[in-house]
């Protein structure tokens, strides 16, 4: 039986007391893993082997030790600026090590707050396909400064180069973002346990293009590729600003509902819904699947629809719950810093 | 409320950090960084919680995100783990603890969590911010994978 195997396997495992002994000591004195002691003494003597490279260092070297100590160990400062949109973006310090590279990044600017997202519009110039991504790691209420750690990898593995230069640019960033969990949505369902109208499959006119999606299962994988869209309407229901319901019913024998996101490619409001019976229990989407109208001279607009295996009858004794996400503001600009890179 | 007092943090959850920090980096020695690293930080940012599993479910998450960050790190690329975690006595043992070693973190936290801890998916959701229906597949093809492993391994 795994279940047990596992637990006997976990059970004889657990911190040795010179570990405990260790980390309640160093909570007093705000001490460095044991491990990375060894990086630090590393660091010293690298700094005073080479003076040069120290002085040019140190300011980047401080702020980036204030944030993360064991980074400060590998990371090359840089601490070069730009400014646009009113909003300074910074390169602290980079990264190279073979196929991967990492970049601390700060935003500081009355556009930035602690909810900000840098919306994957960053981007590290080179000329391999990559694999990026990227944390929000700090934020400063008074600067108004946002600290991120992006990171990409190259996807054939192939080495990024040093002794040259690399250049970092960033394209537009969210700001004010805000989540509702768990929010009961005031619909009743049992006015929706109808056939409902789709929008006719490869009809020009109505130009809608698939745009995605996601399923628990294989089978609802398979369901979600062949989806049908419900046609949209006026908002049924408002359940928090950017986000509202404008289709819902049955289509194929299962449940949809539609949420219209506004256009996600300026916001990327989203929701994640499930429906609660009359017991208290909880019941999550089928699939969801994502629909966007690309006709011309329209401003865009993202819908998905979240689709659930259930019957009429029961539906009419559930309800309607979500999580909310929702950003206010898309602040755009054209930030692009490029650096040297020391030959590691 | 549930005061932040880092030695009785410690001293409750302490298993709970290093267990979770093992079964995602099966290395005693990253593990020892991880948990030093998660008590480090509860410390410093000294939460205050509403109630122990709340508190469980903080030190969970960032046990989650201290072993990411060090899988994502560069120069953890340069590093083999020695895989020496489990002292395995018997060969039901072994044979999991080889199929574990097959998977990928993502899976085995999934599963540490479910199998161990006794969290449900949509709580495993919270702990490692991915959407329940996430969860409910990696889960899925975690047993998938395990099954698959086993039978090769016994």
């Amino acid at each position: 039986m795994f279940s047990d195997t596992y637990r006997k396997m976990n059970d004889a495992i657990t911190p040795s007391p010179a570990l405990v002994e260790q980390t309640l000591a160093q909570t007093g004195r705000r001490r460095f893993p044991l491990r990375r002691a060894a990086a630090v003494a590393a660091a010293a003597v690298l700094c005073i082997a080479t003076p040069v490279l120290a002085a040019q260092t140190e300011p980047g070297y401080q702020l980036l030790y204030a944030l993360s100590p064991a980074a400060a160990q590998f990371f090359q400062p840089v601490q070069r600026s730009c400014t646009d949109s009113g909003v300074t973006m910074e390169v602290v310090a980079v990264q190279v090590a073979g196929s991967a590279a990492q970049a601390y990044i700060t935003l500081t600017g009355d556009a930035v707050d602690e909810t900000c997202d840098l919306f994957d519009s960053y981007n590290f110039h080179l000329p391999f396909d990559q694999i990026s991504h990227c944390e929000r790691v700090d934020y400063d209420t008074e600067t108004r400064t946002a600290t991120f750690l992006c990171s990409t990898e190259t996807m054939d593995g192939n080495p990024i180069p040093t002794g040259g230069k690399m250049t970092f640019s960033l394209g537009c960033f969210l700001s004010g973002k805000e989540v509702a969990k768990d929010l009961a949505v005031d619909l009743s369902l049992a006015d929706y346990a109808l056939e409902a109208e789709t929008v006719p499959a490869g009809a020009p006119s109505d130009a809608y293009a698939r745009t995605g999606g996601g399923a628990s299962d294989e089978a609802g994988e398979a369901l979600m590729h062949a989806s049908p869209m419900l046609r949209p309407d006026v908002p049924i229901a408002v359940p928090v600003e950017g986000l509202s319901i404008t289709a819902m019913g049955y289509a194929g024998g299962l449940f949809h509902v539609q949420t219209c996101r506004g256009d996600a490619a300026k916001l990327d409001n989203h929701c994640q819904l499930w429906l609660v019976d009359e017991n208290g229990e909880r019941l999550d989407s089928l699939y969801s699947a994502g629909f966007s109208n690309f006709a011309e001279n329209t401003s865009r607009l993202d819908y998905t629809e979240d689709v659930f295996d259930i019957a009429p009858e029961k539906l009419a004794r559930c309800t309607l719950h979500g999580d909310f996400y929702t950003a206010s503001t898309l602040t755009e600009g054209s930030w692009r810093i490029t650096f040297p890179l020391e030959n590691t | 409320m549930i005061p932040a007092d880092t030695a009785d943090a410690v001293d409750r959850y302490g298993a709970v950090v290093y267990r979770m920090a093992c079964a995602q980096t099966r290395s005693r020695q990253d593990a020892d960084d991880i948990f030093q690293d998660v008590f480090l930080r509860y410390h410093r940012s000294a939460p205050v919680f509403e109630s122990e599993e709340h508190r469980k479910a903080w030190l969970l998450r960032v046990t989650v995100n201290r072993a990411r960050s060090l899988f994502t790190a560069p120069w953890r690329q340069r590093a083999v783990p020695l895989e020496d975690v489990y002292a395995c006595t018997d060969p039901e043992a072994s044979a999991v603890d080889m199929a574990l070693a097959r998977l990928s973190g993502k899976y085995r936290s999934v599963i540490h969590l479910y199998y161990y801890e006794g969290y449900g998916t949509d709580e495993i959701a919270e702990i490692l911010n991915r959407p329940p229906s996430t969860v409910r597949a990696q889960l899925t093809r975690a047993r998938q994978k395990l099954k698959e492993l086993l039978k090769e391994e016994l």
